[in-house]
């Protein structure tokens, strides 16, 4: 009887669930799977009758001397995400304590987060006419402070670093509210134990903030790292097509155009999933360093 | 089909199934004349331009019942998208407009229908050679050319006359000269006023007038079979040393200038360009536009030249149900003349955007003669096309273009020499057909 009953409340949850499970299965499963598959054919994105089956072919293409797959499309996607990531995590660890400790902490936590509800393609635009080396503000700065303008989207010196601040910049406001969050939960009687034993605010910050904000850290910083090894927007309003040449080229962008400009499916799919593999191994890399940091929660 | 690409189709068949449901657009009226067709027309006429075509489709849908036309417009950028998605959920349009830079990726994967014998000789004999082999896959024609657009000198006569010259230039060193006198900067090194400029954006921005430069100088970008790069020939290392004297360190100007809006804003003496930029520049620069003057492609030595076209045309689905339909509406939209001597596609180009259209029928009318009389920039491009190669379309077309313009922009940013950008680009594209 009890049996039964459990199979029924088995059933019963299943079939509660089956609407989101068949949502995941359709638009989840099924494309993850067909594009790991399309990666081991040669086909134009038209027609299926026309899908050719190559093996690795693709995979041996991207990973060739002549591919500019590796370098420099993904050594520019590390770029982007660790650089971006660095800006907005140490930015965004500041900011937040500072303002945890400040009067009218909630409207700088909304000023802070208004970049992250703002459209990428507007936050690209503003930004490409801020760059701009002849009108835009910051040339406008710097040009009056006696200084030449700086060309900071058509030289390939500064061109990534650019994209990659403004990535940074963007990425403040939701890192900021996260940590926010996960100060308030540190229970304030340990800082004033601490106070009480003759804690500085250093002490208090290395001991105390620190060590109990690190679950919400490791989130942020796992979120941020996979959102900025995916992105590809910001660069594609700001650089076009990964310009110039490739400096700004990432691997989403590539991948896009490989895909709907040049209807090689084949070749994207084997690029999307090699960044795949690549993002599951940071992913994994952060979590084997925070758990031997102590944090047993993720 | 294979076993596993019928699993693979299958699968994706069920992440589409809601939108399937939809599929086959106008198929669904029945096929055999007799019966009413809905035929689903798919191009980037979008908003206005889409409002211009409309009175010439409703003009056809009332005339025939039996065979109705749906306009389905898509923004450009969006198009060979459009079609991808739709040809693989089986949404297919009966006809489309396509660019025909796409023709051998479209061809590759048997988009589009081979033309009936009927509408490719009326092709071959009313429309000049580079619209013809635009409008034409593997040497077989596919569709009807429409928007055929040469590519030409664009310059400004106030700050070419302040520099002291009274026309503009016949050779490129002598576009290199004025440019120099014509330029001006700040004491920090601003540019106020640029010599030349080449537009900068997106790949066909910068290799079409690179084309433009390579036909001018004796040579196509490719050899006539598509099988391999001419960038080695003489052509293509004259366009490429020339490229490499505009922007870069030893370059006359500053890439950061943007010349596209500084043409506008009467900032730049001369850039090259396609001929439709003409009516942009009419509009934008208003009594200012008097200062804008055309001229045809300079060329290495000054002698007659020629220079590059693009083109876009109507094709119809390989897999529509309704061919014959469709090549029907096609023939009367692109081939049937009014009482004015006009074909609709003729007149919806010249009133629309001012282009003057490419086939004889539309170019021997009192309308487009009056027009031709009356504005020689529109002359001039008309003319350019009977010396323009066509923009050739490979299966990896859109790739070739890629590379070239991703050394030029590497080359103009100091990232690689000029003989560099000619090698990589060279090995590259040659690679690249040979995969095809």
């Amino acid at each position: 009887m009890r049996r039964f009953k459990f199979k029924r409340e088995t059933l019963l949850a299943y079939s509660f669930l089956s609407p989101v499970l068949l949502f995941y299965m359709i638009f989840l499963m099924i494309p993850v799977v067909f594009s790991v598959a399309i990666s081991f054919t040669d086909w134009g994105g038209f027609d299926f009758a026309s899908m050719k089956w190559v093996g690795l072919k693709n995979y041996r293409a991207i990973f060739s001397p002549q591919s500019s797959f590796l370098h420099p499309i993904l050594t520019n996607t590390f770029v982007f995400a660790f650089g971006g990531v660095a800006i907005s995590f140490i930015a965004a660890l500041i900011i937040s304590y500072l303002i945890s400790r400040m009067r009218y902490e909630g409207l700088w936590r909304t000023l802070f987060f208004m970049p992250a509800v703002t459209t990428v393609v507007a936050i690209g635009n503003v930004w490409y006419y801020m760059y701009n080396p002849t009108n835009g503000l910051i040339n406008g700065i710097i040009t009056s402070l006696g200084f030449k303008s700086v060309n900071f989207l058509d030289d390939p010196n500064h061109a990534l670093l650019s994209i990659t601040a403004v990535s940074g910049w963007m990425g403040i406001g939701s890192a900021v509210l996260l940590l926010s969050a996960g100060l308030k939960g540190i229970p304030h009687d340990y800082y004033e134990a601490a106070e009480l034993e003759g804690a500085g605010h250093f002490s208090q910050y290395t001991r105390i903030t620190f060590p109990l904000l690190k679950p919400t850290i490791l989130f942020v910083l796992i979120t941020s790292f996979i959102g900025g090894l995916q992105s590809f927007t910001l660069t594609m309003v700001m650089a076009k097509s990964g310009g110039p040449g490739n400096s700004t080229n990432v691997g989403a962008l590539e991948m896009y155009n490989q895909a709907f400009s040049f209807g090689n499916w084949g070749v994207a799919s084997a690029m999307a999933f090699v960044l795949f593999v690549v993002i599951f191994i940071i992913t994994m890399a952060q979590l084997l360093i925070f758990r031997k940091g102590g944090v047993e929660s993720y | 089909m294979k076993r596993w690409q019928k699993v693979l189709s299958g699968s994706l068949m069920v992440a589409l199934a809601a939108t399937a449901t939809a599929a086959c657009s106008g198929s669904k009226d029945g096929g055999s004349s007799g019966k009413k067709v809905t035929l689903t027309l798919l191009s980037h006429y979008n908003g206005t331009n889409e409002a211009a075509l409309k009175p010439y489709i409703d003009k056809w849908n009332s005339e025939n019942p039996n065979i109705q036309v749906k306009m389905t417009p898509v923004d450009f950028g969006e198009l060979l998208k459009t079609i991808m998605t739709k040809q693989s959920a089986g949404q297919v349009a009966d006809i489309m407009h396509v660019y025909t830079l796409w023709g051998g990726q479209l061809a590759k994967n048997n988009v589009l229908a081979e033309a009936p014998q009927s509408v490719a000789d009326d092709v071959a004999q009313n429309y000049p050679e580079a619209a013809v082999k635009g409008a034409s896959l593997n040497g077989k024609v596919f569709g009807y050319p429409t928007e055929v657009q040469a590519y030409g000198l664009f310059y400004n006569k106030k700050l070419l006359k302040e520099a002291g010259y009274d026309a503009p230039p016949k050779t490129w060193d002598e576009l290199l000269e004025m440019s120099k006198k014509i330029e001006k900067k700040d004491s920090s090194g601003k540019v106020l006023v640029q010599g030349f400029g080449f537009q900068r954006g997106y790949a066909g921005l910068v290799d079409q007038p690179f084309m433009a430069m390579m036909a001018a100088a004796g040579s196509g970008l490719l050899s006539d079979d598509l099988s391999k790069s001419n960038l080695d020939s003489d052509a293509g290392r004259k366009t490429m040393d020339f490229y490499s004297k505009v922007y870069g360190k030893n370059g006359i100007t500053d890439i950061a200038f943007n010349t596209t809006k500084g043409f506008g804003a009467g900032q730049v003496g001369m850039t090259i360009g396609a001929g439709w930029w003409d009516g942009s520049l009419k509009t934008l620069m208003k009594d200012a536009y008097a200062d804008v003057g055309e001229a045809p492609m300079p060329t290495p030595d000054g002698g007659a030249g020629g220079t590059m076209a693009y083109t876009w045309a109507y094709g119809v689905n390989s897999k529509s149900k309704h061919q014959e339909e469709a090549w029907k509406f096609l023939q009367w939209m692109n081939a049937q003349a009014d009482d004015s001597g006009m074909t609709p596609e003729g007149q919806f180009l010249l009133d629309t955007f001012n282009v003057i259209p490419s086939r004889k029928t539309d170019l021997s009318s009192a309308k487009v003669q009056e027009k031709l009389q009356s504005n020689p920039s529109a002359k001039l491009f008309a003319d350019a096309l009977n010396n323009a190669l066509d923009e050739q379309s490979p299966a990896a077309g859109t790739e070739v273009q890629d590379i070239l313009y991703k050394q030029i922009e590497s080359m103009w940013t100091d990232q690689i020499q000029a003989d560099a950008a000619l090698n990589n680009a060279h090995t590259q594209i040659n690679a690249k057909l040979g995969e095809k």
